[in-house]
């Protein structure tokens, strides 16, 4: 299948900004390479204060490595990226206080107890909340006097975030952290982030593979393909881009590299689906031109959308599928 | 900080008491066998490498754990400065060690001071602290090691231990040991940063981290280029696993070692333009003759960290005699109940008179004493004149006690006029050595009818670790007469058949002095802490080797192409490339070496 041109959403702004604007992320033409491998193509993004923005991509896609520049862990090879205002690669203590970070690891020190670490942290934190730490880790088991490595997987994460929120971070980062939960932790872990997210300012950049937290999340989409951004607007704006066309045809269909547009085509029961992008009902028309018997207009949801749209160029030019 | 340090220390507290608890038990054990205050330096060597291992230990597992990213991001992404953050891991550090290390060494030693007779001296309680720091040390190492971006920087830990690990006073060593310490802590700390993979920001950090790394990488090189050579060496050697024992009943040990000294002589005397070298190659096999070489390498110094002088027992009254460096006197106990036996003082037993000088072997420094058993008196028997010392064990033969020090190779006698058997040598004759730095290597003393041959053979092996070779060995022959005038018969000015270490390879000298002229003559710095050699430490800051000078300037434009072909897949700045170049013109390999841990390239496609 052919690559389809891609033009970036309505919230995709890359003019300079001054530094301590509105956006709690800036990036400028960055660069990262792993040996010879890229990681990150000239990436220039940035992030408005407030809300939920979701950064979505294949593995490989630049998101990890993009959070370790912005958290000053890593250097990168080009480019510059700034975070709350300030240059990533000079973050104070004062500048990592109002910077939240959950990763999907979960890392927190096995030897203490969940009272010791939460005692740690509330003395490290200035802002520290502890009517919202309680009110997040209600949501979980974990027992004050339990030791985090008898944790499971979903209490650990749950008091990692419970402690991310609690700090009043101005920004919070969440790498994947509902990854390898299950659906009652990951449920937990999901109305806490929104609990939070209602009685607080904190601006979240959630990444994850899983598009209905996204969907449910996110108030913006940030698609990254191979190091580069591809797209950035609300889900539902990125869903309107995706429609849905089912055809069915005597014959073979038309040759998917010869329709506008097309990120997907699978014959479903007999009938051809087509994903495609940026295309009104003309393309309907265009079907029906091509010796389509009949076509409707079906319905995409953002797991979909964002599938087709990165594995587009991957898939099989016709693939066959039985739905279930 | 006070958190984090408590949070890693709650981390391996078990861990330090287990083995803490090990320690004690160790300790209580091997006390059982030895007497751990007055083991051989060799011994403590070992214990301390165990307890330098169990430094770099706690360093990789502690801080190693944060090698990952994920596990990184939560040590480093909190509202604390990295320096607060190394330090809180360094200090529960040392409250581990200290607890694991220090705590059973000195409760051993309050316990074996308060409940034995043994000899406890302030010195070994300082001594205790020493190997604290010293495992502290290879923490730091560990620690630089985890958070580097090269393991390679371990390295650095070489640098204090060549610095300071001598056997000199343990007050004289704890100024360098503490420098060393804030110096490795300097270089942790540093290395200590959100991004570890980046270049090291300020000069003076990158300066001085770069320098023991440096250090620590012509070390390695040196010892394991040396090393090589001598591998290369035994498996060139057509039977390297033969080695003549004592208990081989075929050969005479004896006859041969004699037959050896004659035959050096002998080939002494064959360039001799002296009518009477011709009778004494004629004579020589049936003279008598004796060995003496420089086998005296240090005597112990007061206060000294590490033994050299062992206990001596008075068999017949059951005494083990142990020197105190506190008393400067020789404490007497029972060597199995441990019954208290008295002390021992510069004139005997129960004398009050303490030593000038830590004795060994029944020695010191500049005298040779006798002990009578009897009256259980000690008599000097040779005491050299000032700024003489022995650097060789006197030896008992042809009816003499030769003697080599530092200036002379002296031959006494007994005084057999005296009423007493312990009254003082008579010189009976002297011969100034025709260089005194070095000494001999070797000195083969024959007997005449009418006099004394003597045959001085110098071979300078330790000026340039690893170049024996490349001095040229030379012989000299002395006689003298029977009134003790001596007179140079013979000798060769260079020697040609004398096999000597890793003679075959002189074509690829082990890394020295022209691997890194200033890092050999930084190495050779210490030296000054060890007043006690017999021979000082001789640095020359030119070698006399003409080889060398072609292969450090090789080396040196070697090392700077190859560090500005490196530099240009870096971003350093003009400045720092400039700066690096220089460092690798005037250091060599070393400092390229040290480039590429330090400054990372970047690799594009």
């Amino acid at each position: 299948m052919r690559a389809v041109p891609l033009s970036p959403g309505p919230h995709h702004d890359t003019r300079p900004r001054r530094a301590g604007s509105d956006y709690v992320i800036e990036t400028e033409r960055l660069d990262l390479w792993y040996g010879r491998k890229q990681a990150l193509r000239q990436l220039t993004l940035r992030i408005p204060r407030g809300h939920i923005h979701a950064i979505v991509g294949a593995n490989g896609a630049g998101k990890s490595s993009l959070f370790r520049i912005l958290l000053g862990v890593q250097s990168p090879h080009g480019g510059w990226a700034k975070i709350l205002g300030h240059d990533c690669g000079a973050l104070t203590e004062h500048e990592r206080a109002r910077i939240g970070f959950v990763n999907e690891e979960h890392s927190l020190p096995g030897w203490l107890q969940v009272a010791e670490l939460v005692a740690m942290q509330r003395r490290l934190y200035p802002a520290w909340n502890e009517q919202r730490f309680r009110g997040i880790l209600d949501h979980f088991h974990a027992l004050p006097d339990q030791r985090i490595a008898a944790l499971s997987r979903g209490e650990r994460a749950g008091v990692n975030l419970a402690m991310a929120l609690a700090q009043h971070p101005e920004l919070l980062i969440l790498d994947e952290p509902t990854l390898g939960l299950d659906v009652v932790a990951k449920r937990a872990f999901l109305e806490a982030v929104l609990g939070a997210i209602e009685e607080s300012a904190t601006t979240i950049v959630y990444c994850s593979h899983q598009m209905d937290e996204i969907e449910r999340l996110a108030d913006n989409l940030v698609i990254l393909e191979l190091g580069e951004l591809k797209h950035m607007s609300p889900p539902d704006d990125f869903c309107g881009r995706v429609t849905a066309w089912v055809g069915e045809f005597a014959g073979p269909p038309p040759e998917p590299g010869t329709l506008p547009g097309v990120l997907q085509v699978q014959r479903i029961d007999g009938l051809w689906h087509f994903l495609v992008l940026d295309q009104d009902e003309g393309f309907g028309a265009l079907l029906a031109a091509r010796g389509a018997l009949r076509h409707y207009r079906g319905e995409v949801n953002l797991d979909r959308a964002v599938n087709a749209f990165l594995t587009r160029g991957h898939a099989a030019p016709a693939s066959e599928a039985t739905r279930p | 900080m006070i958190d984090l340090m408590r949070s890693e220390w709650r981390r391996f507290r078990r861990l330090a008491l287990i083995i803490a608890l090990a320690h004690g038990l160790a300790l209580l054990l091997l006390s059982r066998m030895v007497e751990i205050p007055h083991l051989g330096h060799a011994d403590q060597g070992a214990m301390l490498a165990l307890y330098m291992g169990l430094g770099l230990t706690l360093a990789l597992l502690q801080v190693g754990s944060y090698r990952k990213v994920s596990r990184w991001l939560w040590l480093i992404h909190r509202p604390v400065r990295p320096g607060r953050i190394f330090a809180a891991l360094a200090f529960a550090a040392l409250a581990q060690l200290a607890v694991a290390i220090l705590a059973p060494l000195l409760l051993f030693l309050v316990a074996t001071d308060l409940l034995t007779t043994q000899v406890v001296d302030v010195r070994h309680y300082v001594a205790s602290v020493l190997v604290l720091i010293f495992a502290m040390m290879a923490w730091l190492a560990g620690a630089h090691a985890a958070t580097s971006r090269h393991k390679a920087s371990v390295a650095v830990v070489l640098a204090p231990l060549i610095l300071t690990l001598h056997m000199a006073s343990v007050w004289s060593l704890l100024l360098p040991v503490l420098v060393c310490l804030a110096w490795l802590a300097f270089v942790a700390r540093h290395s200590v940063r959100a991004d570890r993979d980046a270049p090291i920001a300020r000069t003076s950090v990158l300066l001085l981290t770069a320098l023991p790394l440096q250090l620590g990488l012509f070390l390695l090189a040196f010892h394991l280029s040396r090393t090589g050579l001598a591998l290369v060496d035994l498996l060139g050697r057509s039977n390297p696993g033969r080695t003549v024992l004592a208990t081989d009943a075929d050969v005479d040990i004896d006859a041969m070692m004699r037959s050896m000294s004659q035959d050096f002589l002998a080939k002494g005397l064959e360039g001799s333009v002296d009518p009477r070298a011709a009778t004494w190659r004629a004579q020589l096999p049936l003279l008598r003759m004796a060995g003496l070489s420089p086998d005296i390498g240090r005597f112990p110094v007061r206060h000294q960290f590490g033994n050299l002088g062992e206990p001596w027992f008075d068999d017949p009254r059951s005494i083990q005699w142990t020197f105190s460096h506190d008393r400067m006197r020789f404490r007497g106990r029972h060597p199995v109940t441990g019954a208290a036996r008295g002390w021992w003082g510069a004139d005997g037993i129960s004398a009050s008179e303490p030593f000038t000088v830590v004795p060994a072997g029944g020695m010191t420094r500049s005298t040779l004493y006798a002990i009578d058993h009897e009256t259980q008196r000690q008599h000097d028997l040779i005491r050299l004149p000032a700024g003489e010392w022995f650097v060789g064990r006197p030896v008992r033969a042809l009816g003499r006690v030769l003697v080599l020090t530092n200036l002379r190779v002296l031959a006494y006698r007994p005084d057999l006029q005296a009423l007493s058997h312990f009254a003082p040598y008579r010189l009976d004759w002297a011969l100034p050595l025709p260089e005194r730095d070095p000494p001999p290597i070797g000195v083969d003393v024959a007997e005449l009818l009418d006099g004394w041959l003597v045959s001085l053979f110098y071979f300078d092996d330790r000026e340039f670790d690893g170049f024996a070779f490349l001095t040229r060995p030379w012989q000299q022959v002395v006689h003298i007469d029977a009134s003790g005038q001596a007179s140079v018969v013979g000798g060769r000015p260079e020697i040609r058949d004398v096999r000597v270490r890793l003679g075959r390879s002189v074509a690829v000298p082990a890394a020295s002095w022209w691997v890194s002229p200033p890092l050999y003559a930084l190495a050779h710095l210490p030296g000054l802490l060890n007043t006690g050699l017999t021979q000082p430490s001789r640095f020359r800051a030119l070698p006399r080797v003409p080889l060398f000078y072609p292969l450090a300037l090789g080396l040196m434009l070697g090392s700077v192409a190859a560090g500005y072909g490196w530099l240009r897949g870096t971003r350093a700045t003009p400045s720092r490339r400039r700066l690096w170049l220089m460092s690798c013109a005037l250091i060599g390999l070393p400092a390229f070496l040290s480039l590429l841990c330090l400054e990372p390239r970047e690799m594009r496609s």
